[in-house]
């Protein structure tokens, strides 16, 4: 079952599954954040928000508000 | 060859895009803004051999689906103004997104040069790009070069002179799919017979994206059928056609790097993995970046004083020669009064302070940035920040207030919408060094071994007020309004040196001093004006004006004397201490007393003297800051906000202050 970004760990990578119409969405599809797409969270902001993200390559900061509606599964380490 | 080419320069943003433009251009730039908007605009011109090229540097971007203000620019100058040649630009080291942009670039015009840029930094990581592999797939000319040192320029240029002048022309080719494709192919042949401005296939591609620009305009071109066969399309493609156009550029951008890079990434940690553990680490990040910033202000002070007190005795050296010759000319008393005690001794108190510390803090606060440090910053603070309804990159703008404010203003483009106007509207409540300045010098004077606490205390007492100036007026203006905060961590890298000092020193520091010393100029020669005049044993208008703000000052421990040199020092916030000379009667002149020190300890309690303090910290921005509200907002409304915010944010704490510390018994 496909699950927000949000809920994922540091160090894991997952599997984009879905972005939900939210504002920004166009914004994740032109940074490349696409269904099929491998990211992986690289590490939570000291103070807990946002998060760091790898992904194509490139590294992005997202906050938890953002991930929220990118849906995610575990992908193969 | 002769005649003239005009090129666009297009790419993602932090790929060395202004470093291979300076490369180019050289001096020869213009800095200006894109019309009606406050984007900047940076165009240069060069020669290569003999024929004269100007370039547009295009805001960077990762797209053009015009999401944003940036990405509408670029893609409104290629659609109207129509370039000779796109010079695309990509990163080596992140060539599949970089790529996605450049396919963009090839719907809309075919006259493109595709150039790679840091080739050796993505070997260095163990992969190699093939630019004749790259060039074949894509149908476009490929260049390798590296901006930072030139390798490759003269390669590239000989193709874009060559591409400008038609002697090549390239067959840029994007795949999307059969399923696009076929769309595509039968809306295209339905555009060939109308009159349109744009290029047909990209016209296309925007109607199966459902654009209202560009269905607004077929509809005035009389051809409603178009739009039903667009229509038609959409329902082939499903639910979101612009998803899956941008997931087939993706596909394509995917398989064309595939094919032209070689070798894998050896898997080793980058140098910027690394160091982001560091720098970006659960618990040592913010030690590290509090010792990070108390080195910069530590350098920037230690290394101010002795150029700002040898450009004091150029300026004393400078007066006493006019006043001499003045003198000697027998010119009349209030005419050496105004050049020498106003003028010069005026701009002399503002520049000999505002000059070294705006020189060494804005340098190396551009080669930080340049280094990549800046998004860190505003990856670290912006939980704080979103607190009270902005971003992490409001506290980019207010760390540069403690250099200058109005670099400060300007560095707010960096957001857009709401979180702008709060950054824009509060940076100037953290002290700048002409407060800094006053403020180190008083606390020395009033609370000798503790002024380091006091000062403390008192930055600590100004971070509070712009946050809490930023929670009130997103309370009362931008309720619910939550702008995303999407950031790109862009590879850490060298600074660039000269460039970055050269450029840094020219754009921020000369251009900010240069006005903010015309503007003080008039102000300060009215100062002495109004200091001096009546002359006689009648009260000059100044103490009159004192006479009239005592009660208003006396309400907050301050009296007349202390309010009229606050607001005779808005020009310049650095002129406070000859202000309070001037209105305590012991100078005529805004060079100051030595025995003002003496005058105030024996007048001031060390309760009043921190009031004054707080109170000059916040009470309003100066003159010329205000002047640069007005010009990025373009709004009469913001920039009285951004005056009246801290005015009335300073009253009450200062009074706060005041009557807690009475309480206290201080």
């Amino acid at each position: 079952m496909p699950f927000p970004l949000e809920k994922a760990a540091q160090g894991k990578k997952y599997l984009i599954k879905e972005i939900k119409g939210f504002g920004p969405v166009l914004r994740l599809l032109d940074l490349g954040l696409l269904p099929e797409t491998v990211i992986e969270l690289v590490r939570f902001a000291p103070l807990g928000d946002p998060v760091q993200f790898k992904v194509r390559g490139f590294f992005l900061s997202l906050r938890k508000d953002e991930a929220r509606h990118i849906l995610v599964e575990a992908a193969e380490q | 060859m002769n005649g003239s080419l005009t090129v666009a320069l297009g790419g993602n943003p932090n790929i060395g895009k202004s470093t291979l433009f300076n490369f180019l251009t050289g001096k020869n730039q213009h800095v200006g803004n894109w019309p009606g908007k406050t984007v900047e605009r940076v165009e240069g011109r060069f020669t290569y051999h003999g024929k004269l090229i100007k370039v547009v540097d295009l805001p960077g971007t990762y797209s053009l689906n015009a999401d944003s203000l940036e990405e509408m620019i670029a893609r409104d100058f290629l659609l109207r103004e129509k370039p000779d040649v796109v010079l695309a630009m990509a990163d080596a080291t992140n060539l599949e997104r970089n790529l996605y942009l450049v396919l963009q670039l090839m719907e809309i015009t075919p006259r493109l040069v595709l150039a790679v840029n840091m080739m050796d930094v993505a070997q260095r990581q163990g992969t190699r790009i093939d630019a004749d592999k790259l060039s074949a797939a894509l149908g476009i000319p490929v260049v390798s070069i590296s901006a930072a040192t030139g390798q490759g320029i003269d390669g590239l240029l000989k193709t874009v002179v060559e591409v400008g002048e038609g002697l090549l022309t390239p067959h840029p080719r994007v795949y999307y799919g059969q399923e696009i494709e076929r769309c595509l192919e039968k809306l295209g042949a339905l555009l060939e017979s109308v009159a349109i401005d744009w290029p047909r296939r990209w016209t296309a591609l925007k109607l199966l994206e459902n654009n209202r620009a560009v269905e607004e305009e077929l509809k005035s071109a009389g051809r409603p059928e178009i739009l039903e066969q667009a229509a038609l399309c959409r329902e082939l493609l499903g639910p979101a056609p612009q998803s899956k156009i941008i997931a087939a550029l993706y596909r394509f951008a995917h398989q064309i790097a595939a094919e032209a890079v070689a070798g894998q990434n050896n898997g080793k940690k980058t140098l910027t993995e690394k160091l982001d553990g560091i720098i970006l680490h659960r618990l040592a990040a913010f030690p590290i970046m509090l010792a990070t910033l108390g080195t910069i202000f530590a350098i920037t002070l230690f290394g101010a004083a002795p150029l700002s007190d040898w450009l004091g005795a150029l300026f004393a050296w400078l007066a006493e020669t006019a006043k001499n010759v003045l003198v000697s000319w027998q010119a009349p008393f209030w005419l050496v009064g105004m050049l020498v005690d106003g003028l010069i001794t005026g701009l002399g108190a503002v520049i000999s302070v505002m000059l070294p510390t705006m020189a060494i803090f804005f340098v190396i606060f551009a080669l930080l940035e340049d280094a990549g440090f800046v998004p860190r910053l505003a990856f670290l603070m912006d939980r704080p920040m979103k607190a009270v309804g902005s971003q992490g990159k409001h506290c980019v703008s207010c760390l540069l207030a403690f250099g200058c404010s109005i670099p400060a203003v300007y560095s707010t483009r960096i957001m857009a919408g709401s979180h702008r106007l709060l950054a824009m509207l509060t940076c100037s409540l953290l002290p700048c060094n002409g407060r800094l300045g006053v403020m180190l010098a008083a606390t020395g004077v009033f609370f000798n071994s503790y002024a380091p606490l006091v000062m403390m205390a008192l930055i600590a007492l100004a971070a509070a007020a712009m946050m809490a100036g930023t929670f009130l007026l997103h309370r009362i203006f931008f309720r619910g309004d939550n702008p995303s905060f999407i950031l790109e961590l862009p590879p850490y890298r060298l600074p660039r040196l000269r460039p970055v000092i050269v450029r840094t020193l020219r754009e921020k520091v000369w251009h900010v001093l240069s006005r903010a010393a015309l503007l003080a100029a008039p102000i300060t020669v009215t100062i002495w004006l109004l200091s001096n005049l009546p002359a006689g044993p009648s009260p000059t208008i100044t103490q009159q004006l004192a006479r009239l703000l005592e009660p208003a000052g006396l309400f907050f421990g301050l009296d007349g004397k202390t309010l009229v040199a606050a607001l005779y020092a808005l020009p310049a916030k650095e002129v406070v201490l000859g202000a309070l000379a001037i209105t305590n009667g012991l100078s005529s002149s805004l060079g100051g007393s030595a025995v003002l020190e003496n005058h105030l300890l024996a007048r001031w309690s060390g309760l009043q003297a921190f009031t004054f303090l707080v109170f000059f910290m916040l009470y309003l921005p100066c003159t010329y800051t205000a002047a640069v509200i007005y010009k990025e907002s373009r709004s009469v409304q913001w920039t009285l906000l951004g005056i009246f915010l801290p005015l009335v944010m300073a009253l009450a704490i200062t009074w706060t202050v005041y009557r807690v510390g009475l309480l206290l018994g201080c």
